[in-house]
């Protein structure tokens, strides 16, 4: 049997300046030829539990199509942090029908409305005591377009992990599909033609200002991330990313901000939440 | 006297989930299929509104929402629809102005 050895780099993170060389890491698993796969975890100096549900879910993608991934016992990194984060357990909700099997893992059905409520009655650990609806909208939208959108005919679906960070009260989440990609799926299915000679980046930003129709092309579809683009408007989330194809996105002073990546085929979001997204939706005419 | 009503946190799910019932349990399908279609025909078949209480659950995403109330605008007429549910609620008023703005269009 032959066997490919993927080294992972120093700084396994999925954010830049180390993005492009992360994504190359992700394909590099997804089209080998080699039946068997051995991931060398030896070098690495820095990466966060995210980063590592991203490679589970990459994985898990690989062997959907058929690929075997062959999981010696890792040799582990002598750097401290990626060394606990790989020897301990993790807490990624995964919603996925397929037979990964990981300690660090919890599976669920499609769109698990139980782990939604569980993950909004987190909030009560950073002190927003009240049920924090327009979140549970947030997770609905954001796991409806993964699962309606995404990965529509595939058995992989989405992950998310949550952390708390003591020091801000502050709850930091980042989510995963790997279907195909918001800009992706909208090319599968053939855009607009005004759209044929438009960047990406042009295609995201209209998707999330409800500019460009749905990729089911229902005319009455659509509508989830223009509503997720206001409630990230309205700061119910902080500190919101997106990570889809060749595009990273991000809000900043009302603007929407972007930048290009190599193509990530899949969906990426990240945000936080504190105490002060509540009171400020709280407090706002949208409540 | 409101002779029809539906408590969806009492008669449907705490936990409404996405658009179709293949995605997941609680959808604006099952929902419109199970309640509201048959509730809202039996309303106007004896000129009555249909009173739609929202509260108790978790909330409400887009989805949900266009495959129930939207679903029922585009098979029954949306101005029938408009002119006989009415919502109640404290605590969602930003989903009945939603449903309104977005859903069925109103200005």
């Amino acid at each position: 049997m032959i066997e490919k050895i993927v080294k992972l780099p120093d700084y396994f993170l999925f954010t830049k300046p180390h993005l492009d060389l992360f994504i190359s890491v992700l394909r590099k698993i997804y089209t080998t030829k080699s039946n068997e796969i051995i991931l060398d975890f030896s070098g690495i100096l820095d990466m966060n539990e995210s980063d590592l549900m991203i490679l589970f879910a990459q994985i898990e993608k690989t062997g959907y199509d058929k690929k075997v991934i062959f999981k010696k016992r890792p040799t582990l990194p002598k750097a401290r942090k990626p060394n606990n984060i790989l020897s301990n357990k993790i807490g990624v909700f995964h919603n996925s029908t397929t037979n990964f099997n990981s300690e660090s893992v919890e599976k669920y059905a499609d769109i698990n409305t139980e782990i939604v409520d569980k993950i909004v009655l987190e909030l009560k650990r950073i002190g927003i005591k009240d049920y924090y609806s327009a979140f549970y909208t947030f997770l609905i939208e954001l796991i409806g377009n993964a699962t309606e959108h995404g990965i529509e005919n595939r058995q992989i679906n989405w992950w998310l992990i949550n952390k708390i960070d003591n020091k801000t009260k502050q709850i930091n989440y980042v989510f995963v599909d790997m279907g195909s990609g918001i800009i992706g799926s909208h090319k599968k299915v053939g855009l607009p033609f005004k759209y044929y000679f438009t960047s990406a980046t042009k295609i995201l930003t209209d998707a999330f200002k409800g500019k460009l129709r749905s990729s089911t092309k229902i005319d009455n579809r659509g509508k989830g991330l223009p509503q997720l683009f206001g409630f990230i408007k309205n700061d119910v989330v902080s500190n919101f990313t997106i990570t889809t194809n060749t595009v990273t996105m991000h809000f900043e002073n009302d603007l929407l901000v972007t930048s290009k990546n190599k193509n990530f085929i899949g969906t990426y979001y990240s945000w936080s939440i504190n105490n002060d997204n509540y009171i400020k939706w709280k407090n706002s005419k949208l409540k | 006297m409101e002779k029809f009503k539906i408590k969806i946190a009492e008669e449907f799910s705490t936990k409404p989930g996405g658009r179709q019932i293949k995605y997941g349990p609680f959808s604006g399908e099952a929902f419109y299929k199970e309640l509201l279609e048959k509730r809202f025909d039996d309303a106007i078949k004896t000129n009555e509104k249909l009173y739609i209480y929202l509260d108790g659950t978790g909330s409400y995403g887009s989805s949900f929402l266009d495959e129930s109330f939207g679903q029922l605008a585009r098979e029954k007429g949306r101005d029938l629809v408009i002119n006989n549910i009415v919502f109640v609620t404290e605590t969602f008023d930003w989903i009945v102005d939603y449903i309104k703005k977005e859903v069925w269009g109103e200005k």
